[in-house]
């Protein structure tokens, strides 16, 4: 599982690949800064030439230079990216906000939950629905992640 | 009177009596008595005449046909024999005086006014006209020949003046005067008399006399003109002084686009003299990029439709701009604009600066719930997350040490989403309508359900009614009121009773408990923000709750206050204004 994490604190990102790890499923994580870097790595610019094709972006909404809004207005603009399924995680309860990602054509809007343990359920509920449970463009017509996951994390 | 056997009044020369009036022309045949003989007179009329009113000039001409018949019968009696012609001719002078009388009478007794003779003394009534029993309303003969009984039917107020009339014509001046007289049935009625003295020939006053006439009427239609005039005067007079007092610009505007007519705080506001207000058209004075709409109110008023709070920007004197807001009532037939105008300049820099404050406050609201909300909830998490991973792995104090750590920051995140609930009451709040408190209250019971539990709580329910209100919040009220009673009943069993009910024509809602109660001097105090009246190891909360509830309750109109319930403990009590009657909130749609 390969996954694109756009964040900007630190800290939040660390969190994430925290409650990543616990999860228990194998991945291969990007960190970008901000919607700017996020673009570069996904069309393999400059120092990312050999990036990754991620199967998921992470997206948080408010960033440095590029924000959240603007990267998925790229990402979802460009159809050799449009297909790569984009989970907004934030603060943000906006309404204004979950109204524009879904009109941005974001695939899915989760707010941060204030407590640890809801946070570290909330990122293996992700896991387990978008790349246990659900197909994903690029996938084998045979194979499922389920049975590499297993084959690879035995429980 | 007598009467002949044709039924005819006759005339009896011993006894001169009345005869009718008008005379019609079938009198010329009639029979008169004379000295125990009867007499048949025929006459011919020069003028056949019907008269009910008759001039002077009629008169005469019926005197003549009666003197035409006077002689008739004379000639008639000549031929009777001349021994009594002495005898008939003073009898004839007699007829001829008592029909000069007669006739006089006639004269006076149809018409509406009341002719009077007095003696010179004014103190013997000689004679009173028929129009007298009209007027006066009694019987002259019931009223006698003294005038002491006249002089009682005047009005009190009026006798003094009355008898100043008369002490002038008996000092031989004529005299025209008013006074009120009333009447045996109590009507008071106004009489407009005028009297003079009658001489003899030597100059000497022989009676007074005069005519008297009712003027009530006359005075009532006259007093109702008076009245409605001085009414038309005061109320103008009225108009023009707060025409000149108001504060307000007051004007009137021809739709051809002049002022007609400007107050004086019209040209103070705008620092102009009337003159130059006047002679111009007005849409000179207006801000060129409110005159489009300035012309388009004025169509709207000239169509007959009234203005209301339009708001343009006007020139100054010293060519700054004012905002003037707009009252405006059209009088089309006479092409008119009635204007009322306020400086609305200082309001609208306000409205401005709310506008910004709120965006402001806005803007706050966006940073405490994302900006602070963040760095908070990574302290949290750490600190939760060395709890998970290092818990017992250090020394004892390291673990007190996140446990205060996680400790502390649960409460700030309790009280940053307390405030911003606070901020969010009058900015997030939904339009009233109309709600069952009993849904509400159902909605706040299953919110606090565990709590209810744990603590073993009876929640007793009375009459809930159906009220207008935002329906989230005033299950808030409710959820924190009874949170909070359940807090404070520490441990006891604590039994709390809500109810609502019609008090003085508003809703009035109570939430008492069976707790320890609240001191009078901290009833006030428990509303405001951040206030709480035992330590947080004693009651958890934030204080806010309570300040949510006052401020919950303000926006619906209505107030918050404590009151000691039956048990003891405290009953929080609060009134919803705004609420419609009972029967209408039941069925909104019903008019």
């Amino acid at each position: 599982m390969r996954i694109l994490l756009v964040e900007d604190n630190p800290a939040e990102a660390r969190l994430t690949k925290e409650a990543l790890g616990e999860v228990g499923v194998l991945h291969e994580l990007h960190l970008a800064d901000d919607g700017e870097e996020a673009t570069a790595f996904l069309r393999r610019e400059g120092i990312y030439g050999d990036a990754f094709r991620p199967d998921l972006i992470f997206l948080d909404l408010n960033l440095p230079r590029m924000d959240g809004r603007q990267f998925l207005r790229v990402v979802k603009s460009d159809p050799q990216f449009a297909s790569i399924p984009v989970i907004v995680i934030t603060n943000s309860r906006a309404s204004e906000d979950v109204d524009q990602v879904y009109r941005l054509r974001g695939n899915c809007y989760l707010v941060k939950p204030p407590e640890l343990d809801e946070f570290f359920t909330m990122v293996r509920k992700v896991v387990d629905f978008w790349w246990l449970t659900a197909r994903l463009p690029g996938d084998s017509d045979l194979v499922g992640h389920h049975a590499v996951s297993n084959e690879l994390f035995p429980s | 009177m007598d009467r002949a056997a044709d039924g005819w009044p006759f005339l009896s020369f011993r006894q001169p009596t009345q005869l009718e009036w008008p005379f019609k022309p079938e009198q010329v045949r009639r029979r008169l008595t004379f000295s125990g003989r009867a007499w048949e007179v025929a006459a011919i009329l020069h003028r056949p005449m019907v008269v009910t009113d008759p001039p002077w000039e009629v008169v005469g001409a019926q005197a003549s046909s009666f003197l035409l018949v006077t002689l008739l019968g004379v000639l008639l009696m000549a031929a009777a024999g001349s021994k009594r012609r002495i005898e008939e001719d003073v009898s004839r002078r007699t007829a001829q005086l008592s029909e000069a009388e007669e006739r006089f009478r006639h004269l006076a007794d149809n018409v509406d006014e009341v002719f009077w003779i007095t003696s010179a003394d004014g103190q013997t009534i000689e004679y009173l006209s028929r129009g007298f029993e009209r007027i006066w309303g009694c019987d002259p003969e019931v009223f006698g020949a003294s005038s002491r009984a006249w002089r009682r039917s005047i009005h009190e107020e009026d006798r003094n003046r009355c008898r100043k009339l008369f002490e002038r014509a008996m000092a031989g001046k004529g005299f025209d005067g008013e006074y009120r007289i009333v009447r045996p049935d109590g009507e008071v009625r106004w009489i407009r008399d005028r009297g003079f003295p009658v001489r003899d020939e030597s100059g000497g006053i022989l009676r007074i006399a005069g005519v008297a006439d009712d003027t009530t009427e006359q005075k009532r239609i006259e007093e109702g003109l008076r009245a409605a005039k001085q009414a038309a005067e005061e109320a103008s007079e009225v108009l023009e002084a707060f025409f000149r007092v108001s504060l307000d610009m007051l004007s009137v505007a021809g739709t051809d686009g002049y002022f007609k007519r400007i107050n004086p705080a019209f040209s103070a506001t705008l620092g102009y003299a009337d003159a130059e207000l006047l002679d111009r058209p007005f849409v000179e004075f207006v801000h060129p990029d409110d005159v489009e709409m300035t012309t388009a109110a004025v169509a709207q008023l000239a169509e007959g439709r009234p203005l209301i709070r339009f708001q343009n920007r006007y020139r100054h004197r010293d060519g700054r701009y004012l905002w003037l807001e707009w009252s405006a009532m059209p009088e089309t037939r006479k092409k008119l604009i009635y204007a009322a105008a306020r400086n609305v300049t200082e309001r609208r820099k306000m409205e401005d600066e709310l506008r910004r404050s709120n965006a402001e406050l806005e803007q706050f609201a966006y940073v405490a719930s994302h900006d602070l909300q963040e760095p908070l909830r990574m302290v949290t998490s750490f600190a939760q997350l060395l709890q998970r991973r290092y818990s017992g792995k250090l020394d004892e104090n390291a673990d007190e040490y996140i446990h205060h750590i996680v400790d502390g920051t649960e409460r700030m995140r309790r009280l940053i989403l307390g405030l911003l609930e606070l901020s969010r009451v009058d900015r997030k709040g939904r339009p009233l309508s109309v709600v069952d408190s009993a849904v509400a209250l159902e909605m706040a019971l299953q919110n606090l359900k565990v709590a209810i539990e744990e603590s073993g709580t009876t929640i007793r329910i009375g009459e809930l009614p159906k009220v207008m209100a935002d329906h989230e919040q005033l299950a808030r009220v409710f959820q924190n009121l009874v949170s909070n009673a359940i807090k404070y009943c520490r441990g006891r069993h604590p039994v709390i009773e809500i109810e609502g009910a019609l008090v003085d024509g508003r809703w009035r809602f109570s939430v008492s408990d069976n707790g320890p109660g609240i001191e009078p001097v901290q009833r006030e105090r428990v509303f405001q923000i951040f206030q709480r009246l035992h330590s947080k190891d004693e009651v958890p909360g934030t204080g806010i709750g309570l300040a949510i509830c006052r401020r919950i309750v303000n926006r619906h109109g209505g107030e918050i206050w404590i009151e000691p319930s039956e048990s003891g403990g405290a009953r929080f009590v609060f009134t919803l204004t705004g609420v419609e009657p009972p029967d209408v909130a039941a069925n909104p749609s019903g008019g």
